[in-house]
């Protein structure tokens, strides 16, 4: 199973550096006929940034072109999950979004793509799988 | 009767009772979905993702002086 972070779906849409590997993944699950995930709190900062960047009409739009049953959004919250991210903010200096998509990735025993390769420490020290696109 | 299957949805169990559509092996609209999105919102006049690993980044600092929480 693969989790994008925020960055990595944003290189994508943007086409800024390492957007080549999300676009095979993608296309890869795709062809698979499986789905690539992403947590909702990341999904947020995605379209926060978008609507930064494009205003809220184009945003609109985004959001509708990622509506695809091989783009699943995930909005679960449950204990396990919760105390991870608990776990991950008591040690490591990350964000509440950097923490909850590693801690939800840990928690799928999945992989982790992303542009924040600060995080690839932290990865490597809770054992969690991690994929940079840069 | 002649019936044909147009498409096929597939689910994933995320946890125990909790599904997700993950799938639909019909061959539509969605056939090209990853490539046509692909850098569909090309924009050149500022680097999206380094803002946002910055904005990840005061976000822990105004954490830090108690802003937020």
């Amino acid at each position: 199973m693969n989790l994008l972070d925020a960055s990595a779906l944003l290189a994508f849409l943007k086409k800024e550096k390492g957007w080549e590997n999300i676009e095979k993944l993608l296309s890869s699950s795709q062809k698979n006929g499986t789905s690539v995930f992403i947590h909702a709190l990341n999904f947020v900062e995605l379209i926060y940034k978008c609507e930064q960047i494009f205003g809220p009409k184009k945003t609109h739009q985004i959001i509708a072109d990622l509506q695809s049953p091989f783009l699943g959004i995930i909005n679960y919250l449950d204990t396990d999950l919760t105390l991870f991210v608990a776990h991950l903010k008591a040690n490591y200096h990350l964000s509440l979004a950097e923490a909850v998509g590693l801690a939800h990735t840990k928690i799928m025993n999945a992989t982790f793509w992303t542009a924040d390769n600060a995080l690839e420490d932290i990865a490597k020290k809770e054992k969690i799988s991690f994929q940079s696109i840069r | 009767m002649n019936l044909k299957v147009k498409a096929k949805i597939l689910f994933l169990e995320i946890r125990p009772g909790e599904f997700q559509l993950v799938a639909e092996n019909q061959k539509n609209s969605q056939t090209d979905w990853a490539k046509n999105l692909a850098g569909k919102y090309r924009d050149d006049s500022i680097d999206a993702v380094q803002s946002l690993l910055d904005d990840r980044k005061e976000d822990l600092i105004l954490e830090q002086h108690g802003h937020i929480q």
